[in-house]
């Protein structure tokens, strides 16, 4: 027992998660404990009494093998020998159990990336307790590249004007004001558009999939569908450059009342298209042997 | 013309002040700054409540960095409208 693991999966930083994780502590830590008194005693007493010592064991057995509260979330998360990965022996499997596009990723750390896989340190604020983030995605980084070139250049005209003598006619202060003006106003506009990047994604847990949309300041919109609303997956990857770097637009067609999802200009749409048939696959496979719950 | 005219003070009938056709530019730029900077802060404000309402909603190792920024944002804002306040 005292290879429990604790990883993303379990949400750090989530107070529940972190209640959670204490309660397994302790549990752990009582039955260390335990062990070590009933090793002490073992080591006190003599060997001529050895049924009266198998007779003290045998509450603290008693204590270790009761379906208490503490065991049963212990029996929760196991691990297998040489698989550090945690198997969720409740109504869940472990993505990495029935996924094989999951199998082959790496637990992404970094927050910026578009193509995240059982990311660390992501929650969302809507999420179940016992809901896993599987995949994260947003915009492909080269669909940025225009606002940022955009404003490398705008950062640039003011010289241009300076040189030209637009601004010429008015006092230095003045000039100088424009000037911050301008860089004021360009700053707002990257931060608008990276903040518009950042909160744009679309989120693929074990249970559902869900949108959020920031598309400008003022609107935000987000939309959430379960797995098993799922009716039609399409990925669709158009032009030589979203060929050249695969990326490309999955639409999903669902039951729910958004009748469709669309993850627009996500990195490898093909495996986001294999992970959901994956996921379509299980909710079923759960349904069939009853380990909704 | 018209306003060459409304500036054209030697031109007038009435004995107005002599009013400088170049403060009048210069309080125009001023008043476009002031409120330029004024119309920012706001977006500033705009900006850190929505970064407040994303953070929440996306829970991330990032999300206090840009808290952070959005807020240093908002200061800077501020502190040029007070600058434009002072040196305009």
């Amino acid at each position: 027992m005292a290879d429990v693991i604790f990883d993303s999966s379990m949400r750090q930083g989530d107070p529940s998660s972190i209640n959670h994780q204490r309660k397994i502590l302790r549990g752990v830590r009582t039955k260390r404990s335990h062990g070590r008194r009933a090793q002490r005693q073992e080591e006190t007493t003599s060997v001529g009494v050895a049924e009266s010592r198998s007779q003290e064991q045998v509450p603290v057995r008693a204590d270790a093998s009761a379906p208490s509260s503490q065991d049963s979330q212990e029996q929760q998360i196991t691990t297998h020998p040489g698989d550090p990965t945690p198997r969720w022996n409740g109504a869940h499997r472990n993505v990495d159990e029935y996924s094989d596009v999951m199998r082959q990723e790496k637990s992404s750390s970094n927050p910026f990336a578009s193509y995240s896989p059982k990311p660390i340190n992501f929650r969302f604020a809507t999420q179940h307790l016992d809901e896993h983030v599987i995949l994260v995605l947003r915009k492909h980084a080269l669909t940025q590249l225009p606002w940022i070139l955009g404003s490398i250049v705008f950062a640039f005209l003011p010289i241009l004007f300076s040189s030209v003598g637009l601004v010429d006619f008015l006092p230095g202060t003045y000039q100088f004001a424009a000037l911050i003006i301008w860089y004021l106003l360009l700053t707002g506009f990257i931060i608008e558009s990276f903040l518009s990047w950042f909160f744009n994604v679309n989120i693929i847990t074990d249970e559902r999939i869900i949108d959020v949309d920031f598309l400008s300041l003022i609107y935000r919109n987000i939309s959430s569908a379960k797995t098993d609303n799922i009716e039609d997956v399409t990925a669709v990857t158009s032009g030589a450059i979203r060929s050249l770097f695969d990326f490309g637009t999955v639409f999903v067609q669902t039951a729910a009342q958004q009748r469709e999802f669309d993850f627009r200009d996500v990195p490898h749409p093909a495996r986001v298209t294999k992970l959901l048939n994956e996921l379509i696959l299980e909710e079923e496979r759960e349904k069939i042997e009853g380990r909704i719950n | 013309m018209l306003l060459q005219f409304v500036l054209d003070t030697g031109s007038s009938m009435f004995a107005f002040p002599a009013i400088d056709q170049s403060s009048i530019l210069i309080s125009l730029f001023k008043f476009l700054f002031i409120l330029t900077a004024l119309c920012y802060s706001v977006f500033a404000v705009i900006v850190v409540r929505q970064i407040q309402i994303m953070k929440n909603t996306l829970i991330t190792s990032f999300s206090p960095i840009i808290f952070f920024v959005g807020f240093a944002h908002l200061l800077v804002a501020l502190f040029v409208l007070g600058l434009f306040f002072v040196l305009l």
